[in-house]
């Protein structure tokens, strides 16, 4: 088995790393929860990966990415995700994705993004080459060059990664995060409509006409949970 | 062929590209000296990208057609279009004097003669660049350079500072020198 580095995984995405892609297709919401915590000791993901947002921002299932950063990821890393979806948003990302980029908070003192600027002279040099955006968000970071030649197209995403084309045919909207949540966090069932809302952090009403798409569309089924019953499991359906 | 641990994906484009040139091509070989990710990858650097950016090309009229293979190669591989670009030519004035004949030869593959620019002339410009791009000190530090390598890029540095038209003194770039050189 490959190993299960930060790099890996994006190079299954379609970055173009000087490493094996991964033998496993990524969780990419918890993807980018851990590019959020590796940012500051491994810069040259930002560029990168503001570039794959730019290029393929609507693999991201954003509901559940947002879920996912109130209920999984560290306050001290929510001010680098932040960052890294509004910088991408500027550059041309999905704004849909500012659902995501809402839920995170800022840094409260500002201070460099990077490690590599942590030596006392060079954090003057960080502040000084700050962009707009990251100053906004507390973590001084330069403006991102993007970086479109390291980037392969959506047909290696969708060729290497099963799910994806799910994820791409409904843009990342609601649907996408039901479908990633059923498969990924929930074993395949939802035992009520209600469990599916807290996992999207989407509302009841919109989370059933998500699913009422879904079951037209085949990839979705819902019963009682007993007979008799009035609440529905939702079930995932092979594709 | 040059290994590049394990994901060989660029060096093999390269190569089909010379293949598909080969079949119609005319003339002498062609020089391209390549610098970015490959270059970096090529020198060392484990957290290199594989984008292949050609620092310069020593038959301009040949390019056109280097591209247009490249792309058909981009195809075959799922690369992006742009993977051998000229981009970075437009910065080839901040390399320093003298780097087209330190060039490393990599490979020949078909017509296309494949060089990358040296050790010193990387470092010397990643620490021009390293005010704006963290990733370019993280790369330096990478690459352990000498204290004379970096008296050769102490002297890249004097050199821009004295044709500078506005009178810049590079003196980020000289302070993340000296933070090098106490590391040392």
């Amino acid at each position: 088995m490959n190993t299960n580095t930060i790099e890996s995984r994006w190079a299954r995405l379609g970055i173009l790393y000087n490493a094996e892609p991964f033998d496993e297709s990524p969780d990419i919401e918890r993807l980018l929860l851990d590019t959020a915590r590796e940012l500051p000791a491994n810069p040259r993901l930002y560029p990168l990966v503001v570039t794959w947002l730019v290029k393929h921002g609507f693999f991201v299932a954003r509901h559940r990415l947002k879920h996912l950063i109130t209920a999984e990821l560290e306050i001290e890393h929510q001010p680098a995700l932040g960052l890294l979806l509004h910088e991408a948003i500027l550059h041309g990302a999905p704004a849909e994705l500012c659902i995501a980029c809402d839920a995170c908070q800022s840094c409260g003192t500002p201070r460099p993004l990077f490690e590599e600027y942590s030596h006392p002279a060079l954090t003057k040099i960080a502040e000084s080459n700050a962009s707009d955006v990251s100053s906004l968000w507390g973590l001084w970071a330069p403006a991102t060059t993007l970086k479109f030649d390291a980037i392969r197209p959506s047909k290696w995403i969708l060729t290497n990664n099963s799910s994806a084309y799910d994820r791409i045919v409904r843009r990342g909207d609601l649907r996408a995060s039901i479908l990633e949540a059923l498969r990924l966090d929930l074993g395949g069932v939802a035992r009520s409509l209600s469990i599916l809302g807290r996992v999207t952090g989407a509302t009841r009403a919109a989370v059933r006409a998500a699913v009422e798409s879904l079951i037209q569309e085949g990839a979705v089924n819902d019963q009682p949970r007993y007979r008799g019953a009035r609440e529905r499991e939702i079930e995932l359906l092979a594709a | 062929m040059t290994n590049t641990q394990g994901h060989p994906d660029i060096l093999q484009a390269v190569a089909r590209t010379g293949e598909v040139l080969i079949e119609e091509w005319q003339g002498e070989a062609v020089r391209l000296v390549i610098a970015g990710g490959v270059a970096g990858l090529l020198n060392g650097l484990a957290r290199a990208t594989l984008d292949c950016d050609v620092l310069s090309c020593s038959d301009d009229e040949q390019w056109e057609r280097i591209v247009a293979a490249a792309v058909q190669v981009a195809a075959e591989f799922d690369l992006p279009k742009t993977w051998l670009n000229r981009d970075c030519s437009n910065y080839s004035d901040s390399f320093p004097l003298g780097w087209e004949g330190r060039a490393e030869r990599v490979d020949q593959y078909g017509p296309l003669e494949v060089y990358r620019i040296s050790r010193i002339d990387l470092v010397s410009s990643k620490l021009v660049s390293s005010p704006k791009r963290p990733q370019d000190i993280e790369d330096i530090r990478e690459l352990k350079p000498t204290a004379e390598e970096l008296s050769l890029a102490e002297g890249h540095l004097d050199r821009l500072s004295a044709e500078h038209l506005d009178g810049f003194d590079y003196a980020p770039q000289r302070v993340v020198l000296e933070v090098l050189r106490s590391e040392l």
